[in-house]
């Protein structure tokens, strides 16, 4: 699936400064008096069920286990939606079609905080309850199971809009469902924004969002931030997300990228100082994964993220993506879900020339 | 022996259920929900249904129910000779896929209180059942473990890659089937002397009571048991926990993990709470699944929770 919005219609709105993300603050924009912000963004998204998938059964009349993962994205007009929900396997029922539920019912304006948050989930949870539980009603063991525990997904989310210096991103994520953003300049690419901010996140289980339980204050995370320039937003699920992000790391790592060569201060300094402990660490699934990446170095993580968009465009494509990554053991057998927002604003004259470089700030 | 090895439906997991069906198995053993008295047999018999239905949930899918693990149940008491314990459709049979024990439980529809959304909801549920207790005979937990060794053989023969067959021994009492405890320790010792690539088999056993004593919950020394000749037994016969289940044992108990050299697989004068818990982090490893870093309830919660209920 894909998207491509060229210049939307221009809309003003404050954003507070990021809050729950790690997040290097944007370079200041210099503003020519005639010039204006031009911004174009593609968005492209695909889903695919875990490598090596489980059947139920005999062979002979397997029944495929489905992708419990879902995505979304949408034109909200003057502005971009789009998120990721990774229902959760083996805790709960119909943690798929639930997922399905948290993505579809997005609000095209951002969910800002807890309160929100609950009473976003209020408007639909019953009517999920009620639909599921008469689903599962021939079934004895399923219908106790979904009545005790529920169904369990995460979601992370983000909201795309014009401004008129530029783009505002809100976003928000409940669980381990990661949203990058990179930066691109000049050929070199650096992570700007990174959710959950740290590798130590990803080795414990994630707090999930359920049509049973009120969310946690403790376990949402949000935050706003303006992106300037070409930038990619990225949205994942957990196997996926992880993959993207030991790339970029055990790219820095190889490079020996310290100081300006690691891009400008950001989250990649802090997680590759945890990247280095990891490797060094031999008794954590994590850290034979960070080895494995370390093993197979690329040429480079803006390559990394051209492969990445080459895969995403059609569903075979990423399917054989993710089976090849698998095989080489730098990714999980996991559901994998990716959507990548390409986005680039620049400061253009009366004339549409990119008078950016003469906008930026002087050294 | 690194116990490593992810459960999946090629390399499933087992547990071997051995359950004392012993006269002395009548005694008491606590309260029911009503406050009656309950006997050993009846609140053990209670403990593996739990057990058993939190196993098929947890490899339940909206699909249907994956064969993560086979499960047997070796009855020993009611007869002179041990036997497998299933009953209805699963009579006669041995190791059972669990999605073959899933479709074989028969159920009881119960009105249980959930919470949702913060508020206590009343919703009909059913409980699934395999077992019911029994208390006649004698204790011959000497064949049980021979009957469970011959039967780990040809499993592990079927599946040579798989984490080790788990076997979890539930008893009131000493065997009364050997002319020494030498022979019940070297019976043992031949059962967790089978090996598949990934470890030897586990013997996790759990000493019943129910007296008021102080039970004793994963052990790592003998020193920590009673002056008994007995305990001391069953510590030998029972298996080193690997470091994956030491880590969680010691964080349940909330134990030192540094100062905690090594775990054995024991419960001695077990109370229902420690049986209870002896079978939730006994079966805990059913909860790790390749790549699936969903599962956040606490199955401790969960068991004694759907016991509760």
């Amino acid at each position: 699936m894909a998207l491509f919005i060229q210049d939307p219609p221009s809309e003003t709105g404050s954003a507070p400064l990021p809050a729950e993300a790690s997040v290097a603050p944007p370079a200041p924009l210099n503003h020519g008096p005639a010039a204006k912000t031009k911004v174009t963004w593609t968005v492209h998204g695909q889903s695919a069920a875990k490598p090596s998938n489980d059947y139920f059964g005999t062979r002979a009349q397997a029944v495929w286990r489905h992708n419990e993962d879902r995505y979304r994205f949408a034109d909200t007009g003057g502005g971009v939606l789009a998120a990721v929900s990774d229902g959760a396997g083996s805790s709960g029922m119909y943690c798929g079609p639930w997922a399905e539920v948290l993505v579809e019912r997005l609000p095209e304006t951002p969910i800002e905080g807890l309160d929100a948050l609950n009473r976003w989930i209020g408007g639909f949870w019953e009517e999920f309850s009620s639909e599921f539980k008469r689903r599962a009603a021939a079934d004895p063991g399923k219908h106790s199971k979904f009545v005790r525990e529920g169904s369990f997904a995460t979601l992370v989310a983000c909201w795309l809009r014009k401004r008129d210096d530029g783009i505002s991103l809100n976003w928000f994520g409940y669980g381990d469902s990661p949203l990058y953003v990179f930066a691109e300049d000049g050929g070199r690419v650096a992570l700007t924004a990174c959710y959950p901010p740290t590798l130590a996140a990803l080795e414990h289980d994630p707090h999930l969002l359920n049509w049973k339980d009120l969310p946690e204050e403790t376990h949402l995370k949000a935050g706003t931030m303006e992106l300037n320039g070409r930038t990619t937003v990225i949205l994942a699920s957990d196997g996926i997300g992880q993959f993207v992000l030991l790339r970029h790391l055990a790219g820095l790592h190889v490079r020996g990228a310290e100081g300006p060569a690691a891009g400008p201060p950001g989250p990649a300094h802090g997680l590759l100082n945890e990247f280095r402990s990891l490797i060094r660490n031999p008794n954590s699934r994590l850290a034979d994964a960070a080895r494995a990446h370390l093993d197979a170095p690329g040429s480079g993580f803006a390559d990394e993220l051209t492969a990445l968009r080459a895969g995403l465009q059609s569903e075979p494509a990423f399917v054989e993506m993710i089976r090849d990554h698998h095989k080489e053991g730098l990714l999980a057998n996991d559901d994998a879900t990716l959507v990548m927002i390409d986005t680039e604003a620049c400061r253009v004259d009366e004339a549409g020339t990119d008078v950016s470089e003469e906008d930026a700030p002087s050294p | 022996m690194t116990y490593s090895q992810e459960i999946c439906r090629d390399f499933p997991g087992a547990f071997l259920f051995l359950v004392d069906q012993s006269r002395s198995m009548n005694k008491k053993f606590g309260a029911g929900e009503d406050g009656e008295p309950v006997s050993r047999a009846r609140v053990v018999t209670d403990a593996l249904n739990s057990t058993l239905e939190e196993l098929v949930n947890r490899c339940m899918r909206d699909e249907g129910v994956s064969d993560y693990f086979e499960i047997g149940v070796i009855g020993y008491g009611k007869t002179n000779r041990p036997a497998f314990g299933w009953e209805g459709n699963l009579a006669g049979r041995t190791m059972v896929p669990i999605s073959e024990v899933a479709k074989n439980a028969w159920v009881e529809k119960k009105e249980v209180e959930t919470l949702v959304r913060d508020k206590l909801v009343k919703e009909t549920v059913t409980v699934s059942k395999w077992l019911s207790p029994v208390a006649v005979g004698s204790t011959p937990m000497n064949a049980a473990l021979n009957l469970a060794r011959a039967t780990l053989e040809e499993w592990i023969y079927r599946h040579p890659k798989s984490f080790p067959p788990i076997v979890i021994n539930i008893s009131d009492g000493m065997a009364n089937d050997v002319n020494s405890e030498q022979d019940l320790l070297i019976t043992a010792r031949r059962l967790t002397s089978l090996l598949t690539t990934d470890g030897s088999v586990l013997l996790i056993n759990c000493h019943i009571t129910g007296d008021g004593i102080d039970p004793v919950i994963f052990p790592w020394s003998p020193m920590q048991l009673p002056d008994d000749q007995y305990a001391k037994l069953l510590f030998e016969m029972s298996s080193e926990m690997p470091d994956r289940y030491r880590a969680i044992i010691c964080e349940i108990f909330d134990r030192d993990l540094d100062a905690t050299p090594t775990i054995r697989g024991l419960a001695f004068n077990a109370d229902a709470m420690a049986l209870v818990k002896l079978l939730d982090i006994g079966t805990r490893q059913a909860f790790t699944f390749p790549s699936d870093p969903s599962f956040q309830a606490d199955p401790l919660q969960a068991l004694a929770t759907s016991m509760a209920q």
